[in-house]
């Protein structure tokens, strides 16, 4: 089996030698610049554009306005199958709704001549008041029907029967994903045919939405995106750079090329919305939940009713209780759309509610770990449905003895070390663990290696190993046989690589592709004559290393390679299709389990925090690759480090502008700000999911930053309600 | 200008360079070596990072002009052939790549430590790469890739 093997990386020596190419990287015949120019007012409108002095400027082949820019549709966000993304008209008119909002686009033969150019165009505007962040209209707070409330049995009844209330308000603040790769697309018309390289966690969403804008059918757009220098959640949907390098293109007739600055990063696509959660729990003096009451407000943007996915329209809520009330609500704000950071949902909503079940256990007495066990959800708490599997106490035990939880004391500074105040927290955490449809064609080759072609993406987490590896076993031939194409709308559709999805699709379907072809296969050679296998019952033939042979009598068979050979059959190919319940819908809840223990060492006088020890443990059913996924959780739990710790786009409440779009002012964590992380895995089988896999993209992440929030609550005594823990927030 | 300088042990010379563009610029748009990445071209990240005449440099705060006569290398000049620098292989083999866009300059970067330091330590290790910023792998996985260079290159 390749499956469960620390498989290397296949596309790993390209991208150590600079041969990896992403979008920015491939050069085209005529291929020409453009320059994004960005409102500098975050509400009102265009009075006037001058644009004179960019055109006389050298090399300037193009200036688009909403004046001379091709007519777009308006592209609802829900009809694509992906997060919503920019559903206002993008230089249609003279709206602007957020700063650094398109409102010119120059094009010149180099990136330089249109940078400067576009330095140049002068734009007056009609400001009207911006709404910079929801706290300046928290009354306006609205419910959508993009999120509904969730209610189970009875709250007001809950509380009556509890014995212990306790009662927390967190607010979390905008952060942006910040990949290291900026946003980039090159688009090229030839006639009415589009090509659009884009880096983007969905080839599909981009083709569906350029299709819509643009007014062409789907055939007629094609959009690849080989690698992808990672997204986590901000490029999985249809943003303006996609729009106006389409423009662009159109309008000079040239293969166009346009990347975002770092600084336009902010407002090219969306954000993790800043939310206000309030958590009410009521419990025996045991600890056992009697009501759990939820609201949540959170910003969207200030044109459309379709709000982000919020913290509540998929429940954040890992405990059993007789009743659970939670309700999602939203602010507009003068903002680009916010939209999945990894991750939306339970990684925003349990920072609240773990933060309260530790006001919990420190009400009642009991150990934070004790407290989360004695409300251990047998079943799926909103629905009542039993889990596909569940191993979260599994994982509680292993990461409280690798962590060493039992020698804790429970008393807040009272762990120290010289000056320093130790604190130890923990967490649940858990991600709905689901797939999409999709298809995919496995072709086998007469030297018989295997080819798989499936439109998902590598968003840098190993797509490309763990469908050799799943392909592998499906077809019956070693690993290093496989070759994978993805991310090109050319090939079979796959959904956005978001939600975790990726893992678990890939093995549903990759399987039936191989499943297909190797039985395609085999049905050739039992009626082929010549084939020592001619006759046989096709399910008695067994396939191993790339060799045909019979169950009971391993010498009677012969390769693939010969088969296909003697058959003048210069390939062989399947298609191979998933179709799983929808998400939410089916018999069981599907979701996959964690847990994070979290050690923090806080300087006192200067309010600092350091992470010091790290124990996650992740229960997402059969592990593809340890090697890849064991460093994918590190990276996620030192993204959560981010969330709780130093990440923050400020707002400049004046006037509605994001203050520190770049590496100076918004911090991601840096080498020296991440411990050694143990990061571990408890397996469980999961009849319920493809091949037993749940997928734990976002999950590495889940978890983290409550964790952390807890452990320094313990070291200090200060229970810090606004994420990001700053040092002000310990000091004074 | 005509700009000339060597790259990778060879003599390039492109024309129509404007002084002031990024050494970066001059690589990835005018010699076809994109190995190089642009990700905040302000110094701030390290995805950039090559040797300029051996020392390490964020190639988007080197203007053109100043790369004139000079030797430069980028992550495209490490391997010898097919055979990878083991800094290379160690990235590779120890799960340090995930999307790969900081790669470049974490190799460059962690080529130049083991050229200063046979063995160093860790806090030597993330003081020499406390430029190269990383949003995947969170630097553990790096580590350990650093330290299996090094073991490497001592026995070599």
């Amino acid at each position: 089996m390749s499956v469960g093997q620390p498989v290397v990386r296949v596309e790993g020596r390209r991208k150590v030698t600079g041969q990896a190419r992403y979008t920015a990287d491939i050069a085209e015949d005529g291929l020409v610049h453009a320059v994004s120019v960005g409102a500098s007012v975050a509400s009102g409108r265009i009075t006037a554009m001058d644009t004179s002095a960019a055109h006389d400027a050298g090399g300037v082949l193009a200036i688009v306005t909403h004046h001379n820019a091709p007519r777009t549709h308006p592209v609802p966000g829900r009809e694509v199958s992906g997060p919503a993304g920019d559903t206002i008209p993008i230089l249609q008119d003279d709206r602007v709704y957020y700063a650094e909002q398109p409102v010119a686009v120059v094009v010149a033969h180099t990136l330089e001549q249109a940078r400067y150019a576009a330095s140049l165009v002068r734009v007056s505007y009609a400001l009207e008041p911006a709404v910079a962040t929801m706290y300046q209209r928290l009354g306006e707070a609205f419910e959508s029907r993009y999120a509904r409330p969730v209610v189970v049995g009875d709250v007001d009844s809950g509380f009556a029967q509890a014995d212990v209330v306790v009662e927390t308000t967190c607010h979390l603040q905008m952060q942006h994903q910040h990949p290291m790769e900026l946003i980039a697309m090159t688009a090229h018309w030839s006639g009415d045919e589009l090509t659009v390289r884009a880096s983007t966690q969905s080839v599909g969403v981009l083709r569906a939405g350029i299709a819509i804008a643009f007014g062409l059918r789907p055939e007629q757009v094609r959009v690849t995106s080989e690698f992808l220098g990672g997204g986590f959640g901000g490029k999985a949907s249809l943003w303006w750079p996609t729009i106006t390098a389409t423009m662009a293109a159109r309008v000079t007739g040239r293969p166009v090329r346009l990347v975002v600055s770092r600084a336009q990063m902010v407002a090219a696509s969306g954000h993790r919305a800043r939310s206000q959660q309030r958590v009410r729990l009521g419990a025996r003096r045991d600890g056992r939940l009697t009501a759990i009451d939820y609201d949540t407000i959170t910003e969207t943007s200030a044109w459309y009713d379709t709000p982000p996915p919020s913290i509540t329209s998929i429940t954040p809520i890992p405990y059993r209780s007789p009743a659970i009330r939670a309700i999602p609500r939203f602010v507009k704000v003068n903002t680009q759309s916010p939209t999945p950071m990894r991750s939306p949902h339970e990684g925003q909503g349990l920072v609240a509610i773990e933060s309260a079940m530790d006001e919990l256990a420190e009400r009642t007495g009991l150990d934070p770990l004790e407290l989360r066990r004695r409300n251990y959800a047998d079943r799926e708490p909103w629905t009542g449905k039993p889990w596909s599997s569940n191993g979260l106490l599994e994982c509680y035990d292993l990461g409280a003895r690798r962590f060493g939880w039992s020698r804790r004391d429970p008393k807040p500074r009272s762990m120290r070390q010289g000056g320093l105040l130790i604190g130890w927290g923990m967490s649940t955490a858990f991600r709905l663990a689901e797939s999409r449809p999709a298809s995919a064609r496995a072709v086998l080759h007469a030297d018989g290696t295997v080819l798989v072609q499936m439109g998902t993406q590598d968003i840098g987490t190993g797509t490309y190993t763990i469908i050799g590896q799943v392909a592998a076993d499906a077809v019956g031939v070693t690993v290093d046989r496989v070759t994978a194409e993805i991310a090109d709308t050319d090939l079979p559709p796959a959904p956005p690589s978001i939600g975790s999805f990726t893992a678990q699709t890939v093995s549903g379907t990759v399987t039936n592709a191989g499943n297909a072809l190797r039985d395609k296969v085999i049905n050739v050679a039992v009626a082929d004559e010549q084939s020592p296998l001619y006759g046989a019952a096709p399910e008695q033939v067994i396939v191993h290393n790339g060799r045909m042979r019979l169950r009971d009598d391993p010498a009677r068979g012969e390769t693939y390679a010969e088969l296909l050979r003697r058959n003048g059959l210069p390939a062989v190919d399947a298609i191979g299709q998933h179709n799983p319940p929808g998400i939410g819908e089916g018999t069981h809840g599907r979701y996959a389990f964690g847990v994070d223990f979290a050690e923090v060492r806080v300087d006192p006088s200067l309010g600092t925090v350091r992470v010091t020890r790290y124990v996650k443990v992740i229960e997402a059913g059969k592990i593809i690759n340890p090697r890849t996924t064991r460093s994918q959780v590190i990276g996620g739990v030192t993204f959560g480090i981010g969330q709780a710790l130093t990440e923050v786009s400020e707002m400049d409440t004046q006037h509605a502008r994001i203050a520190n779009a770049s590496f100076w002012g918004y911090h991601v964590p840096v080498n020296a700000d991440v411990p050694a992380i143990d990061a571990q895995f408890v397996e469980v089988d999961d009849p319920h999911v493809p091949q037993g896999v749940k997928g734990l993209g976002e999950l590495c992440t889940i978890g983290a930053a409550p964790a952390i929030v807890n452990a320094v609550a313990h070291a200090t005594g200060i229970r810090v309600r606004e994420l990001p823990i700053t040092a002000d927030k310990l000091l004074g | 200008m005509r700009l000339r300088c060597e790259v990778n042990g060879e003599s390039r010379e492109v024309d129509d360079v404007w002084p002031g563009e990024s050494l970066l610029y001059v690589l990835r748009e005018r010699m076809g070596l994109p190995g190089s990445k642009n990700a905040c071209e302000q110094g701030e990240c390290g995805s950039c990072t090559v040797y300029l005449d051996g020392v390490p440099v964020c190639s988007c705060l080197v203007a053109a002009g100043q790369a004139e006569g000079h030797e430069v290398t980028t992550v495209e000049g490490l391997a010898e052939g097919e055979q990878l620098d083991p800094v290379q292989q160690a990235f590779v083999e120890k799960g340090a790549v995930q999307c790969g866009f900081c790669t470049p300059g974490l190799i460059v970067a962690t080529h130049d430590l083991l050229e200063r330091r046979e063995r160093p330590s860790d806090p030597e290790i993330r003081e020499a790469l406390a430029g190269n910023l990383c949003r995947c792998t969170g630097y553990e996985k790096i580590l350990d890739a650093v330290r299996l260079a090094a073991d490497r290159k001592a026995v070599s």
